[in-house]
């Protein structure tokens, strides 16, 4: 039932709720002075027919005695009400408690009226003696008339007397009545009133609540239950529906600002070298042919490298490799290095065919190397060796980067966990030592982290003295990605 | 802390309800039914049944209430409506007015007595007049246009109690007759009758003849004056009803009531009391209870256009002591107020 629904049902109760006590109370009000009524009425006619029949008799008086018209007229008045009110009074009377009395004064009546006109129809007709008896007997019967409504009265009173004390009881318990229908309609109302409004504003606060709280910046908390089966259902669940969107949202975009953020940093570093890349090729390119045709073979390999390497390098920052591509560059570093330090160090790379289709974020496992290589190698004389080794775990394509190297102290060890652990999330300048780009490990492991979507992409191992291993976990992810 | 406000709000506010609730429908139910016991129920005006007045003497008399107990059984009996109304003490006027109230009413058919001829001889034949049939009970007016009489042969009566006196005594006796009214046709008829029955009889006199206006002290009050003035009276004779009882009690008083025979009329308890004594010796009984029935029966004939007899007598005989008790007691029994 939606919230109008109920508003207009509780109205509605609250409105026949007031009208029947009304109701109730005006309907019996009504029947208490019916009855009143009723008897006030017969008195009051019992008295009317009385003094009618007391003037009826002085107007025929007047009439045979002074002979004008005037009384006559007034006669002829008294006695039609007379006769009309004759039938109305049985009917009316008949509820008086002596049926019989009330059928001997209607008859009596009868017998006034007709005495009556015979009274002026011999007065008219100038027979002396007759209208004389019968006005006579027309006063007569006047005084039993009398004597009759008298009875009359007295015997309703008399029998009303007689009801009096129900009579004040019963209105003693109108009274009650009255007050206790009065205090149950205000009780109940008031009760239904406050439970009503309850039910309906309490969703209400709940959601303002929770509004509030979102405008306090907090989007955690639970969700608001639904209490109801309204609108307020409805919008409850949206409300928290959008509650959770935001949230993730904002989650969502955090991750991407940190990831542009991260990728500009790398950017950044990575247009060091404010040298166009098409020079740069094309140059390297030249000078590769020139060592060639030049006789030198050695040379122009190196040039090679060095100009695959930093075409990955330039490369669009935000692509995805894989593998394959990763440990392409790799050898041709190592190739490089190797020139270079000849016999000072000792690369081996070994990978499994079947991860090589693993995909993963640009510019991952260099960094590495070249970390190992500074941190862990340089500092040797001979004997350095710098290890690669890629194999396929259970969900996982595990990459190791292995040195002999001077290790990590225990303190910057820690640190890193905790970075990988996400518990620092700051970006430290890292100081460029040696001749490193600087990209840096926390650059690498939170590309990866975003990538993945995981924390758990990297363990380090290390010791100081005995090396450094950083092994890459990274989740299962070939084609589809 | 909210909470239990709240409950405490609740449930004081369900329980104060439900009192208040309960109060209202105890005092709503009163009313309700008050007002149906209160409405009396209103008698279904019934198809006219006939309306027969009775008009006794005297309304609260135990003699005329017996009557009133005969007419209102053939009333019921025969599903008309009886009136009973009359003189609350016995005057001729004012039973005169009741009964042309009664014909101003126009009732069915009056039952009354014939008291005295002057006076309620024109009022019964006006009433005729106006055509309500009028009969008359108890005593009898035979010149009127009355259309039947149902009662005691009064002058019988009186003769069988001046035949009872002969036979009860010996030797000379002087009588004084208590009578209810001189003037009264049934009265003055029991005197006659009494009168005739004894005037053969040379050694019965009849010293004295004073009326008692049916009263208990003034039927005292006259024996009295009677034994004061004649003190050789040895008999009494109490025409009506409470006449022998004053006489009893007075001669009583004067310790006579060994030496003197009263014979009375009628069986009130007090004359019942006076007879197993002795100091009664004898009365004279009367059907009253079949004159009431048998009146009203012959009323609704009489209305329905049967014809009906001129004259109808009821039984009256004397009974003594060893006639006790008697049957059926009907006849004889007031029911106590």
């Amino acid at each position: 039932m939606n919230i109008r629904a109920k508003m207009l049902v509780c109205f509605t109760v609250f409105l026949v709720l007031l009208n029947a006590a009304v109701f109730l109370l005006y309907q019996t009000s009504e029947e208490m002075m019916d009855e009143y009524d009723q008897r006030m009425r017969r008195l009051l006619l019992l008295n009317e027919v009385s003094q009618r029949v007391s003037h009826l008799t002085e107007q025929l008086n007047a009439y045979v005695s002074e002979k004008e018209g005037k009384y006559a007229r007034a006669y002829e008045q008294q006695y039609r009400w007379l006769q009309q009110q004759r039938r109305q009074l049985a009917a009316n009377l008949a509820v008086l408690s002596d049926r019989l009395a009330a059928e001997n004064y209607e008859h009596m009546i009868e017998s006034f009226l007709e005495e009556a006109a015979l009274t002026v129809y011999h007065f008219q007709a100038g027979n002396i003696k007759l209208y004389s008896s019968h006005l006579h007997e027309t006063m007569n019967i006047a005084s039993f008339l009398q004597e009759e409504t008298l009875n009359l009265i007295d015997d309703e009173l008399t029998a009303y007397q007689k009801q009096y004390d129900e009579v004040a009881r019963r209105n003693r318990d109108f009274r009650y009545m009255g007050m206790g229908l009065f205090v149950t309609t205000l009780l109940f109302g008031v009760l239904l009133a406050v439970f009503f409004s309850g039910r309906l504003t309490k969703p209400i606060i709940l959601l303002s609540r929770a509004a509030q709280a979102i405008g306090a910046g907090r989007l955690d908390g639970p969700d608001v239950n639904p209490t109801t089966n309204d609108e307020l259902r409805l919008l409850t669940i949206t409300f928290n529906d959008m509650r959770r969107n935001l949230k993730q949202l904002i989650a969502e975009m955090k991750q991407k600002a940190e990831l542009d953020r991260l990728v500009k940093e790398l950017e950044l570093k990575s247009l060091q070298s404010q040298i166009n890349p098409h020079f740069l090729f094309n140059t390297l390119n030249t000078v590769a042919k020139m060592a060639y045709l030049e006789d030198a073979p050695q040379t122009s390999r190196l040039i090679e490298a060095v100009a695959a390497i930093l075409r990955y390098n330039l490369g669009d920052l935000q692509r995805t490799v894989t593998l394959a591509d990763e440990v392409r560059v790799a050898r041709e570093y190592f190739f490089i290095q190797q020139t270079r330090f000849f016999d000072r160090i000792k690369f081996s790379l070994e990978a499994e065919p079947s991860c090589l289709g693993q995909r993963l974020p640009p510019l991952t496992l260099q960094p590495l190397i070249e970390n190992a290589f500074i941190h862990g190698i340089e500092s040797y004389e001979q004997g350095a060796e710098l290890t690669v080794s890629i194999a396929e775990g259970e969900s996982r394509v595990i990459v190791e980067v292995r040195d002999n190297g001077v290790g990590m102290d225990e303190q910057v060890k820690t640190e890193f966990e905790a970075f990988i652990r996400g518990e620092e999330r700051e970006s430290r300048r890292e100081e460029g030592r040696g001749h490193s780009t600087g990209i840096g490990l926390r650059n690498v492991i939170r590309r990866l982290q975003l990538f993945y979507g995981v924390t758990d992409v990297v363990d380090i191992e290390s010791a100081p003295g005995r090396g450094t291993t950083i092994r890459l976990r990274l989740p299962k992810w070939t084609k589809e990605g | 802390m909210r909470r239990w406000w709240k409950r405490l709000f609740y449930g004081g506010g369900i329980i104060t309800l439900m009192v208040s609730a309960s109060f209202t429908a105890y005092y709503a139910w009163n009313v309700y039914v008050g007002s149906k016991t209160d409405k009396k129920p209103t008698p279904a005006k019934e198809t006219h049944a006939y309306h027969f007045v009775l008009v006794p003497e005297e309304l609260d008399n135990d003699y005329w209430r017996l009557v009133e107990k005969g007419a209102k059984a053939a009333a019921k009996e025969l599903g008309v409506e009886l009136e009973y109304v009359g003189p609350r003490q016995a005057n001729i006027d004012e039973h005169l007015r009741i009964l042309k109230k009664a014909a101003a009413a126009k009732v069915d058919g009056i039952i009354t007595q014939g008291l005295t001829e002057a006076e309620f001889v024109p009022v019964i034949n006006e009433i005729v007049d106006k055509n309500i049939p009028v009969l008359t009970i108890d005593t009898d007016a035979p010149t009127s246009w009355r259309v039947g009489y149902i009662g005691t042969d009064n002058y019988y009566a009186g003769f069988i109690a001046g035949r009872a006196l002969v036979e009860d005594t010996q030797g000379m006796v002087n009588v004084a007759i208590i009578t209810g009214s001189l003037t009264a046709v049934h009265q003055q008829q029991r005197v006659r009758g009494f009168r005739d029955a004894v005037k053969n009889e040379k050694r019965i006199r009849i010293v004295a003849v004073e009326e008692s206006h049916i009263t208990r002290v003034q039927a005292a009050e006259k024996t009295y004056t009677i034994l004061k003035k004649h003190p050789e009276v040895n008999a009494f004779y109490g025409t009506s009803a409470l006449d022998a009882i004053g006489i009893a009690r007075v001669v009583e008083q004067f310790h006579r009531e060994q030496e003197t025979y009263i014979i009375g009329f009628d069986t009130l308890p007090e004359t019942i009391e006076y007879l197993q004594k002795g100091t009664i010796e004898a009365t004279v009984v009367q059907e009253p209870y079949e004159m009431g029935y048998r009146a009203v029966k012959m009323m609704a004939d009489i209305v329905a256009g049967h014809d009906v007899p001129a004259i109808t007598n009821t039984e009256t005989k004397v009974i003594r002591k060893e006639d006790l008790p008697l049957r059926p007691a009907r006849n004889y029994e007031v029911e106590s107020p």
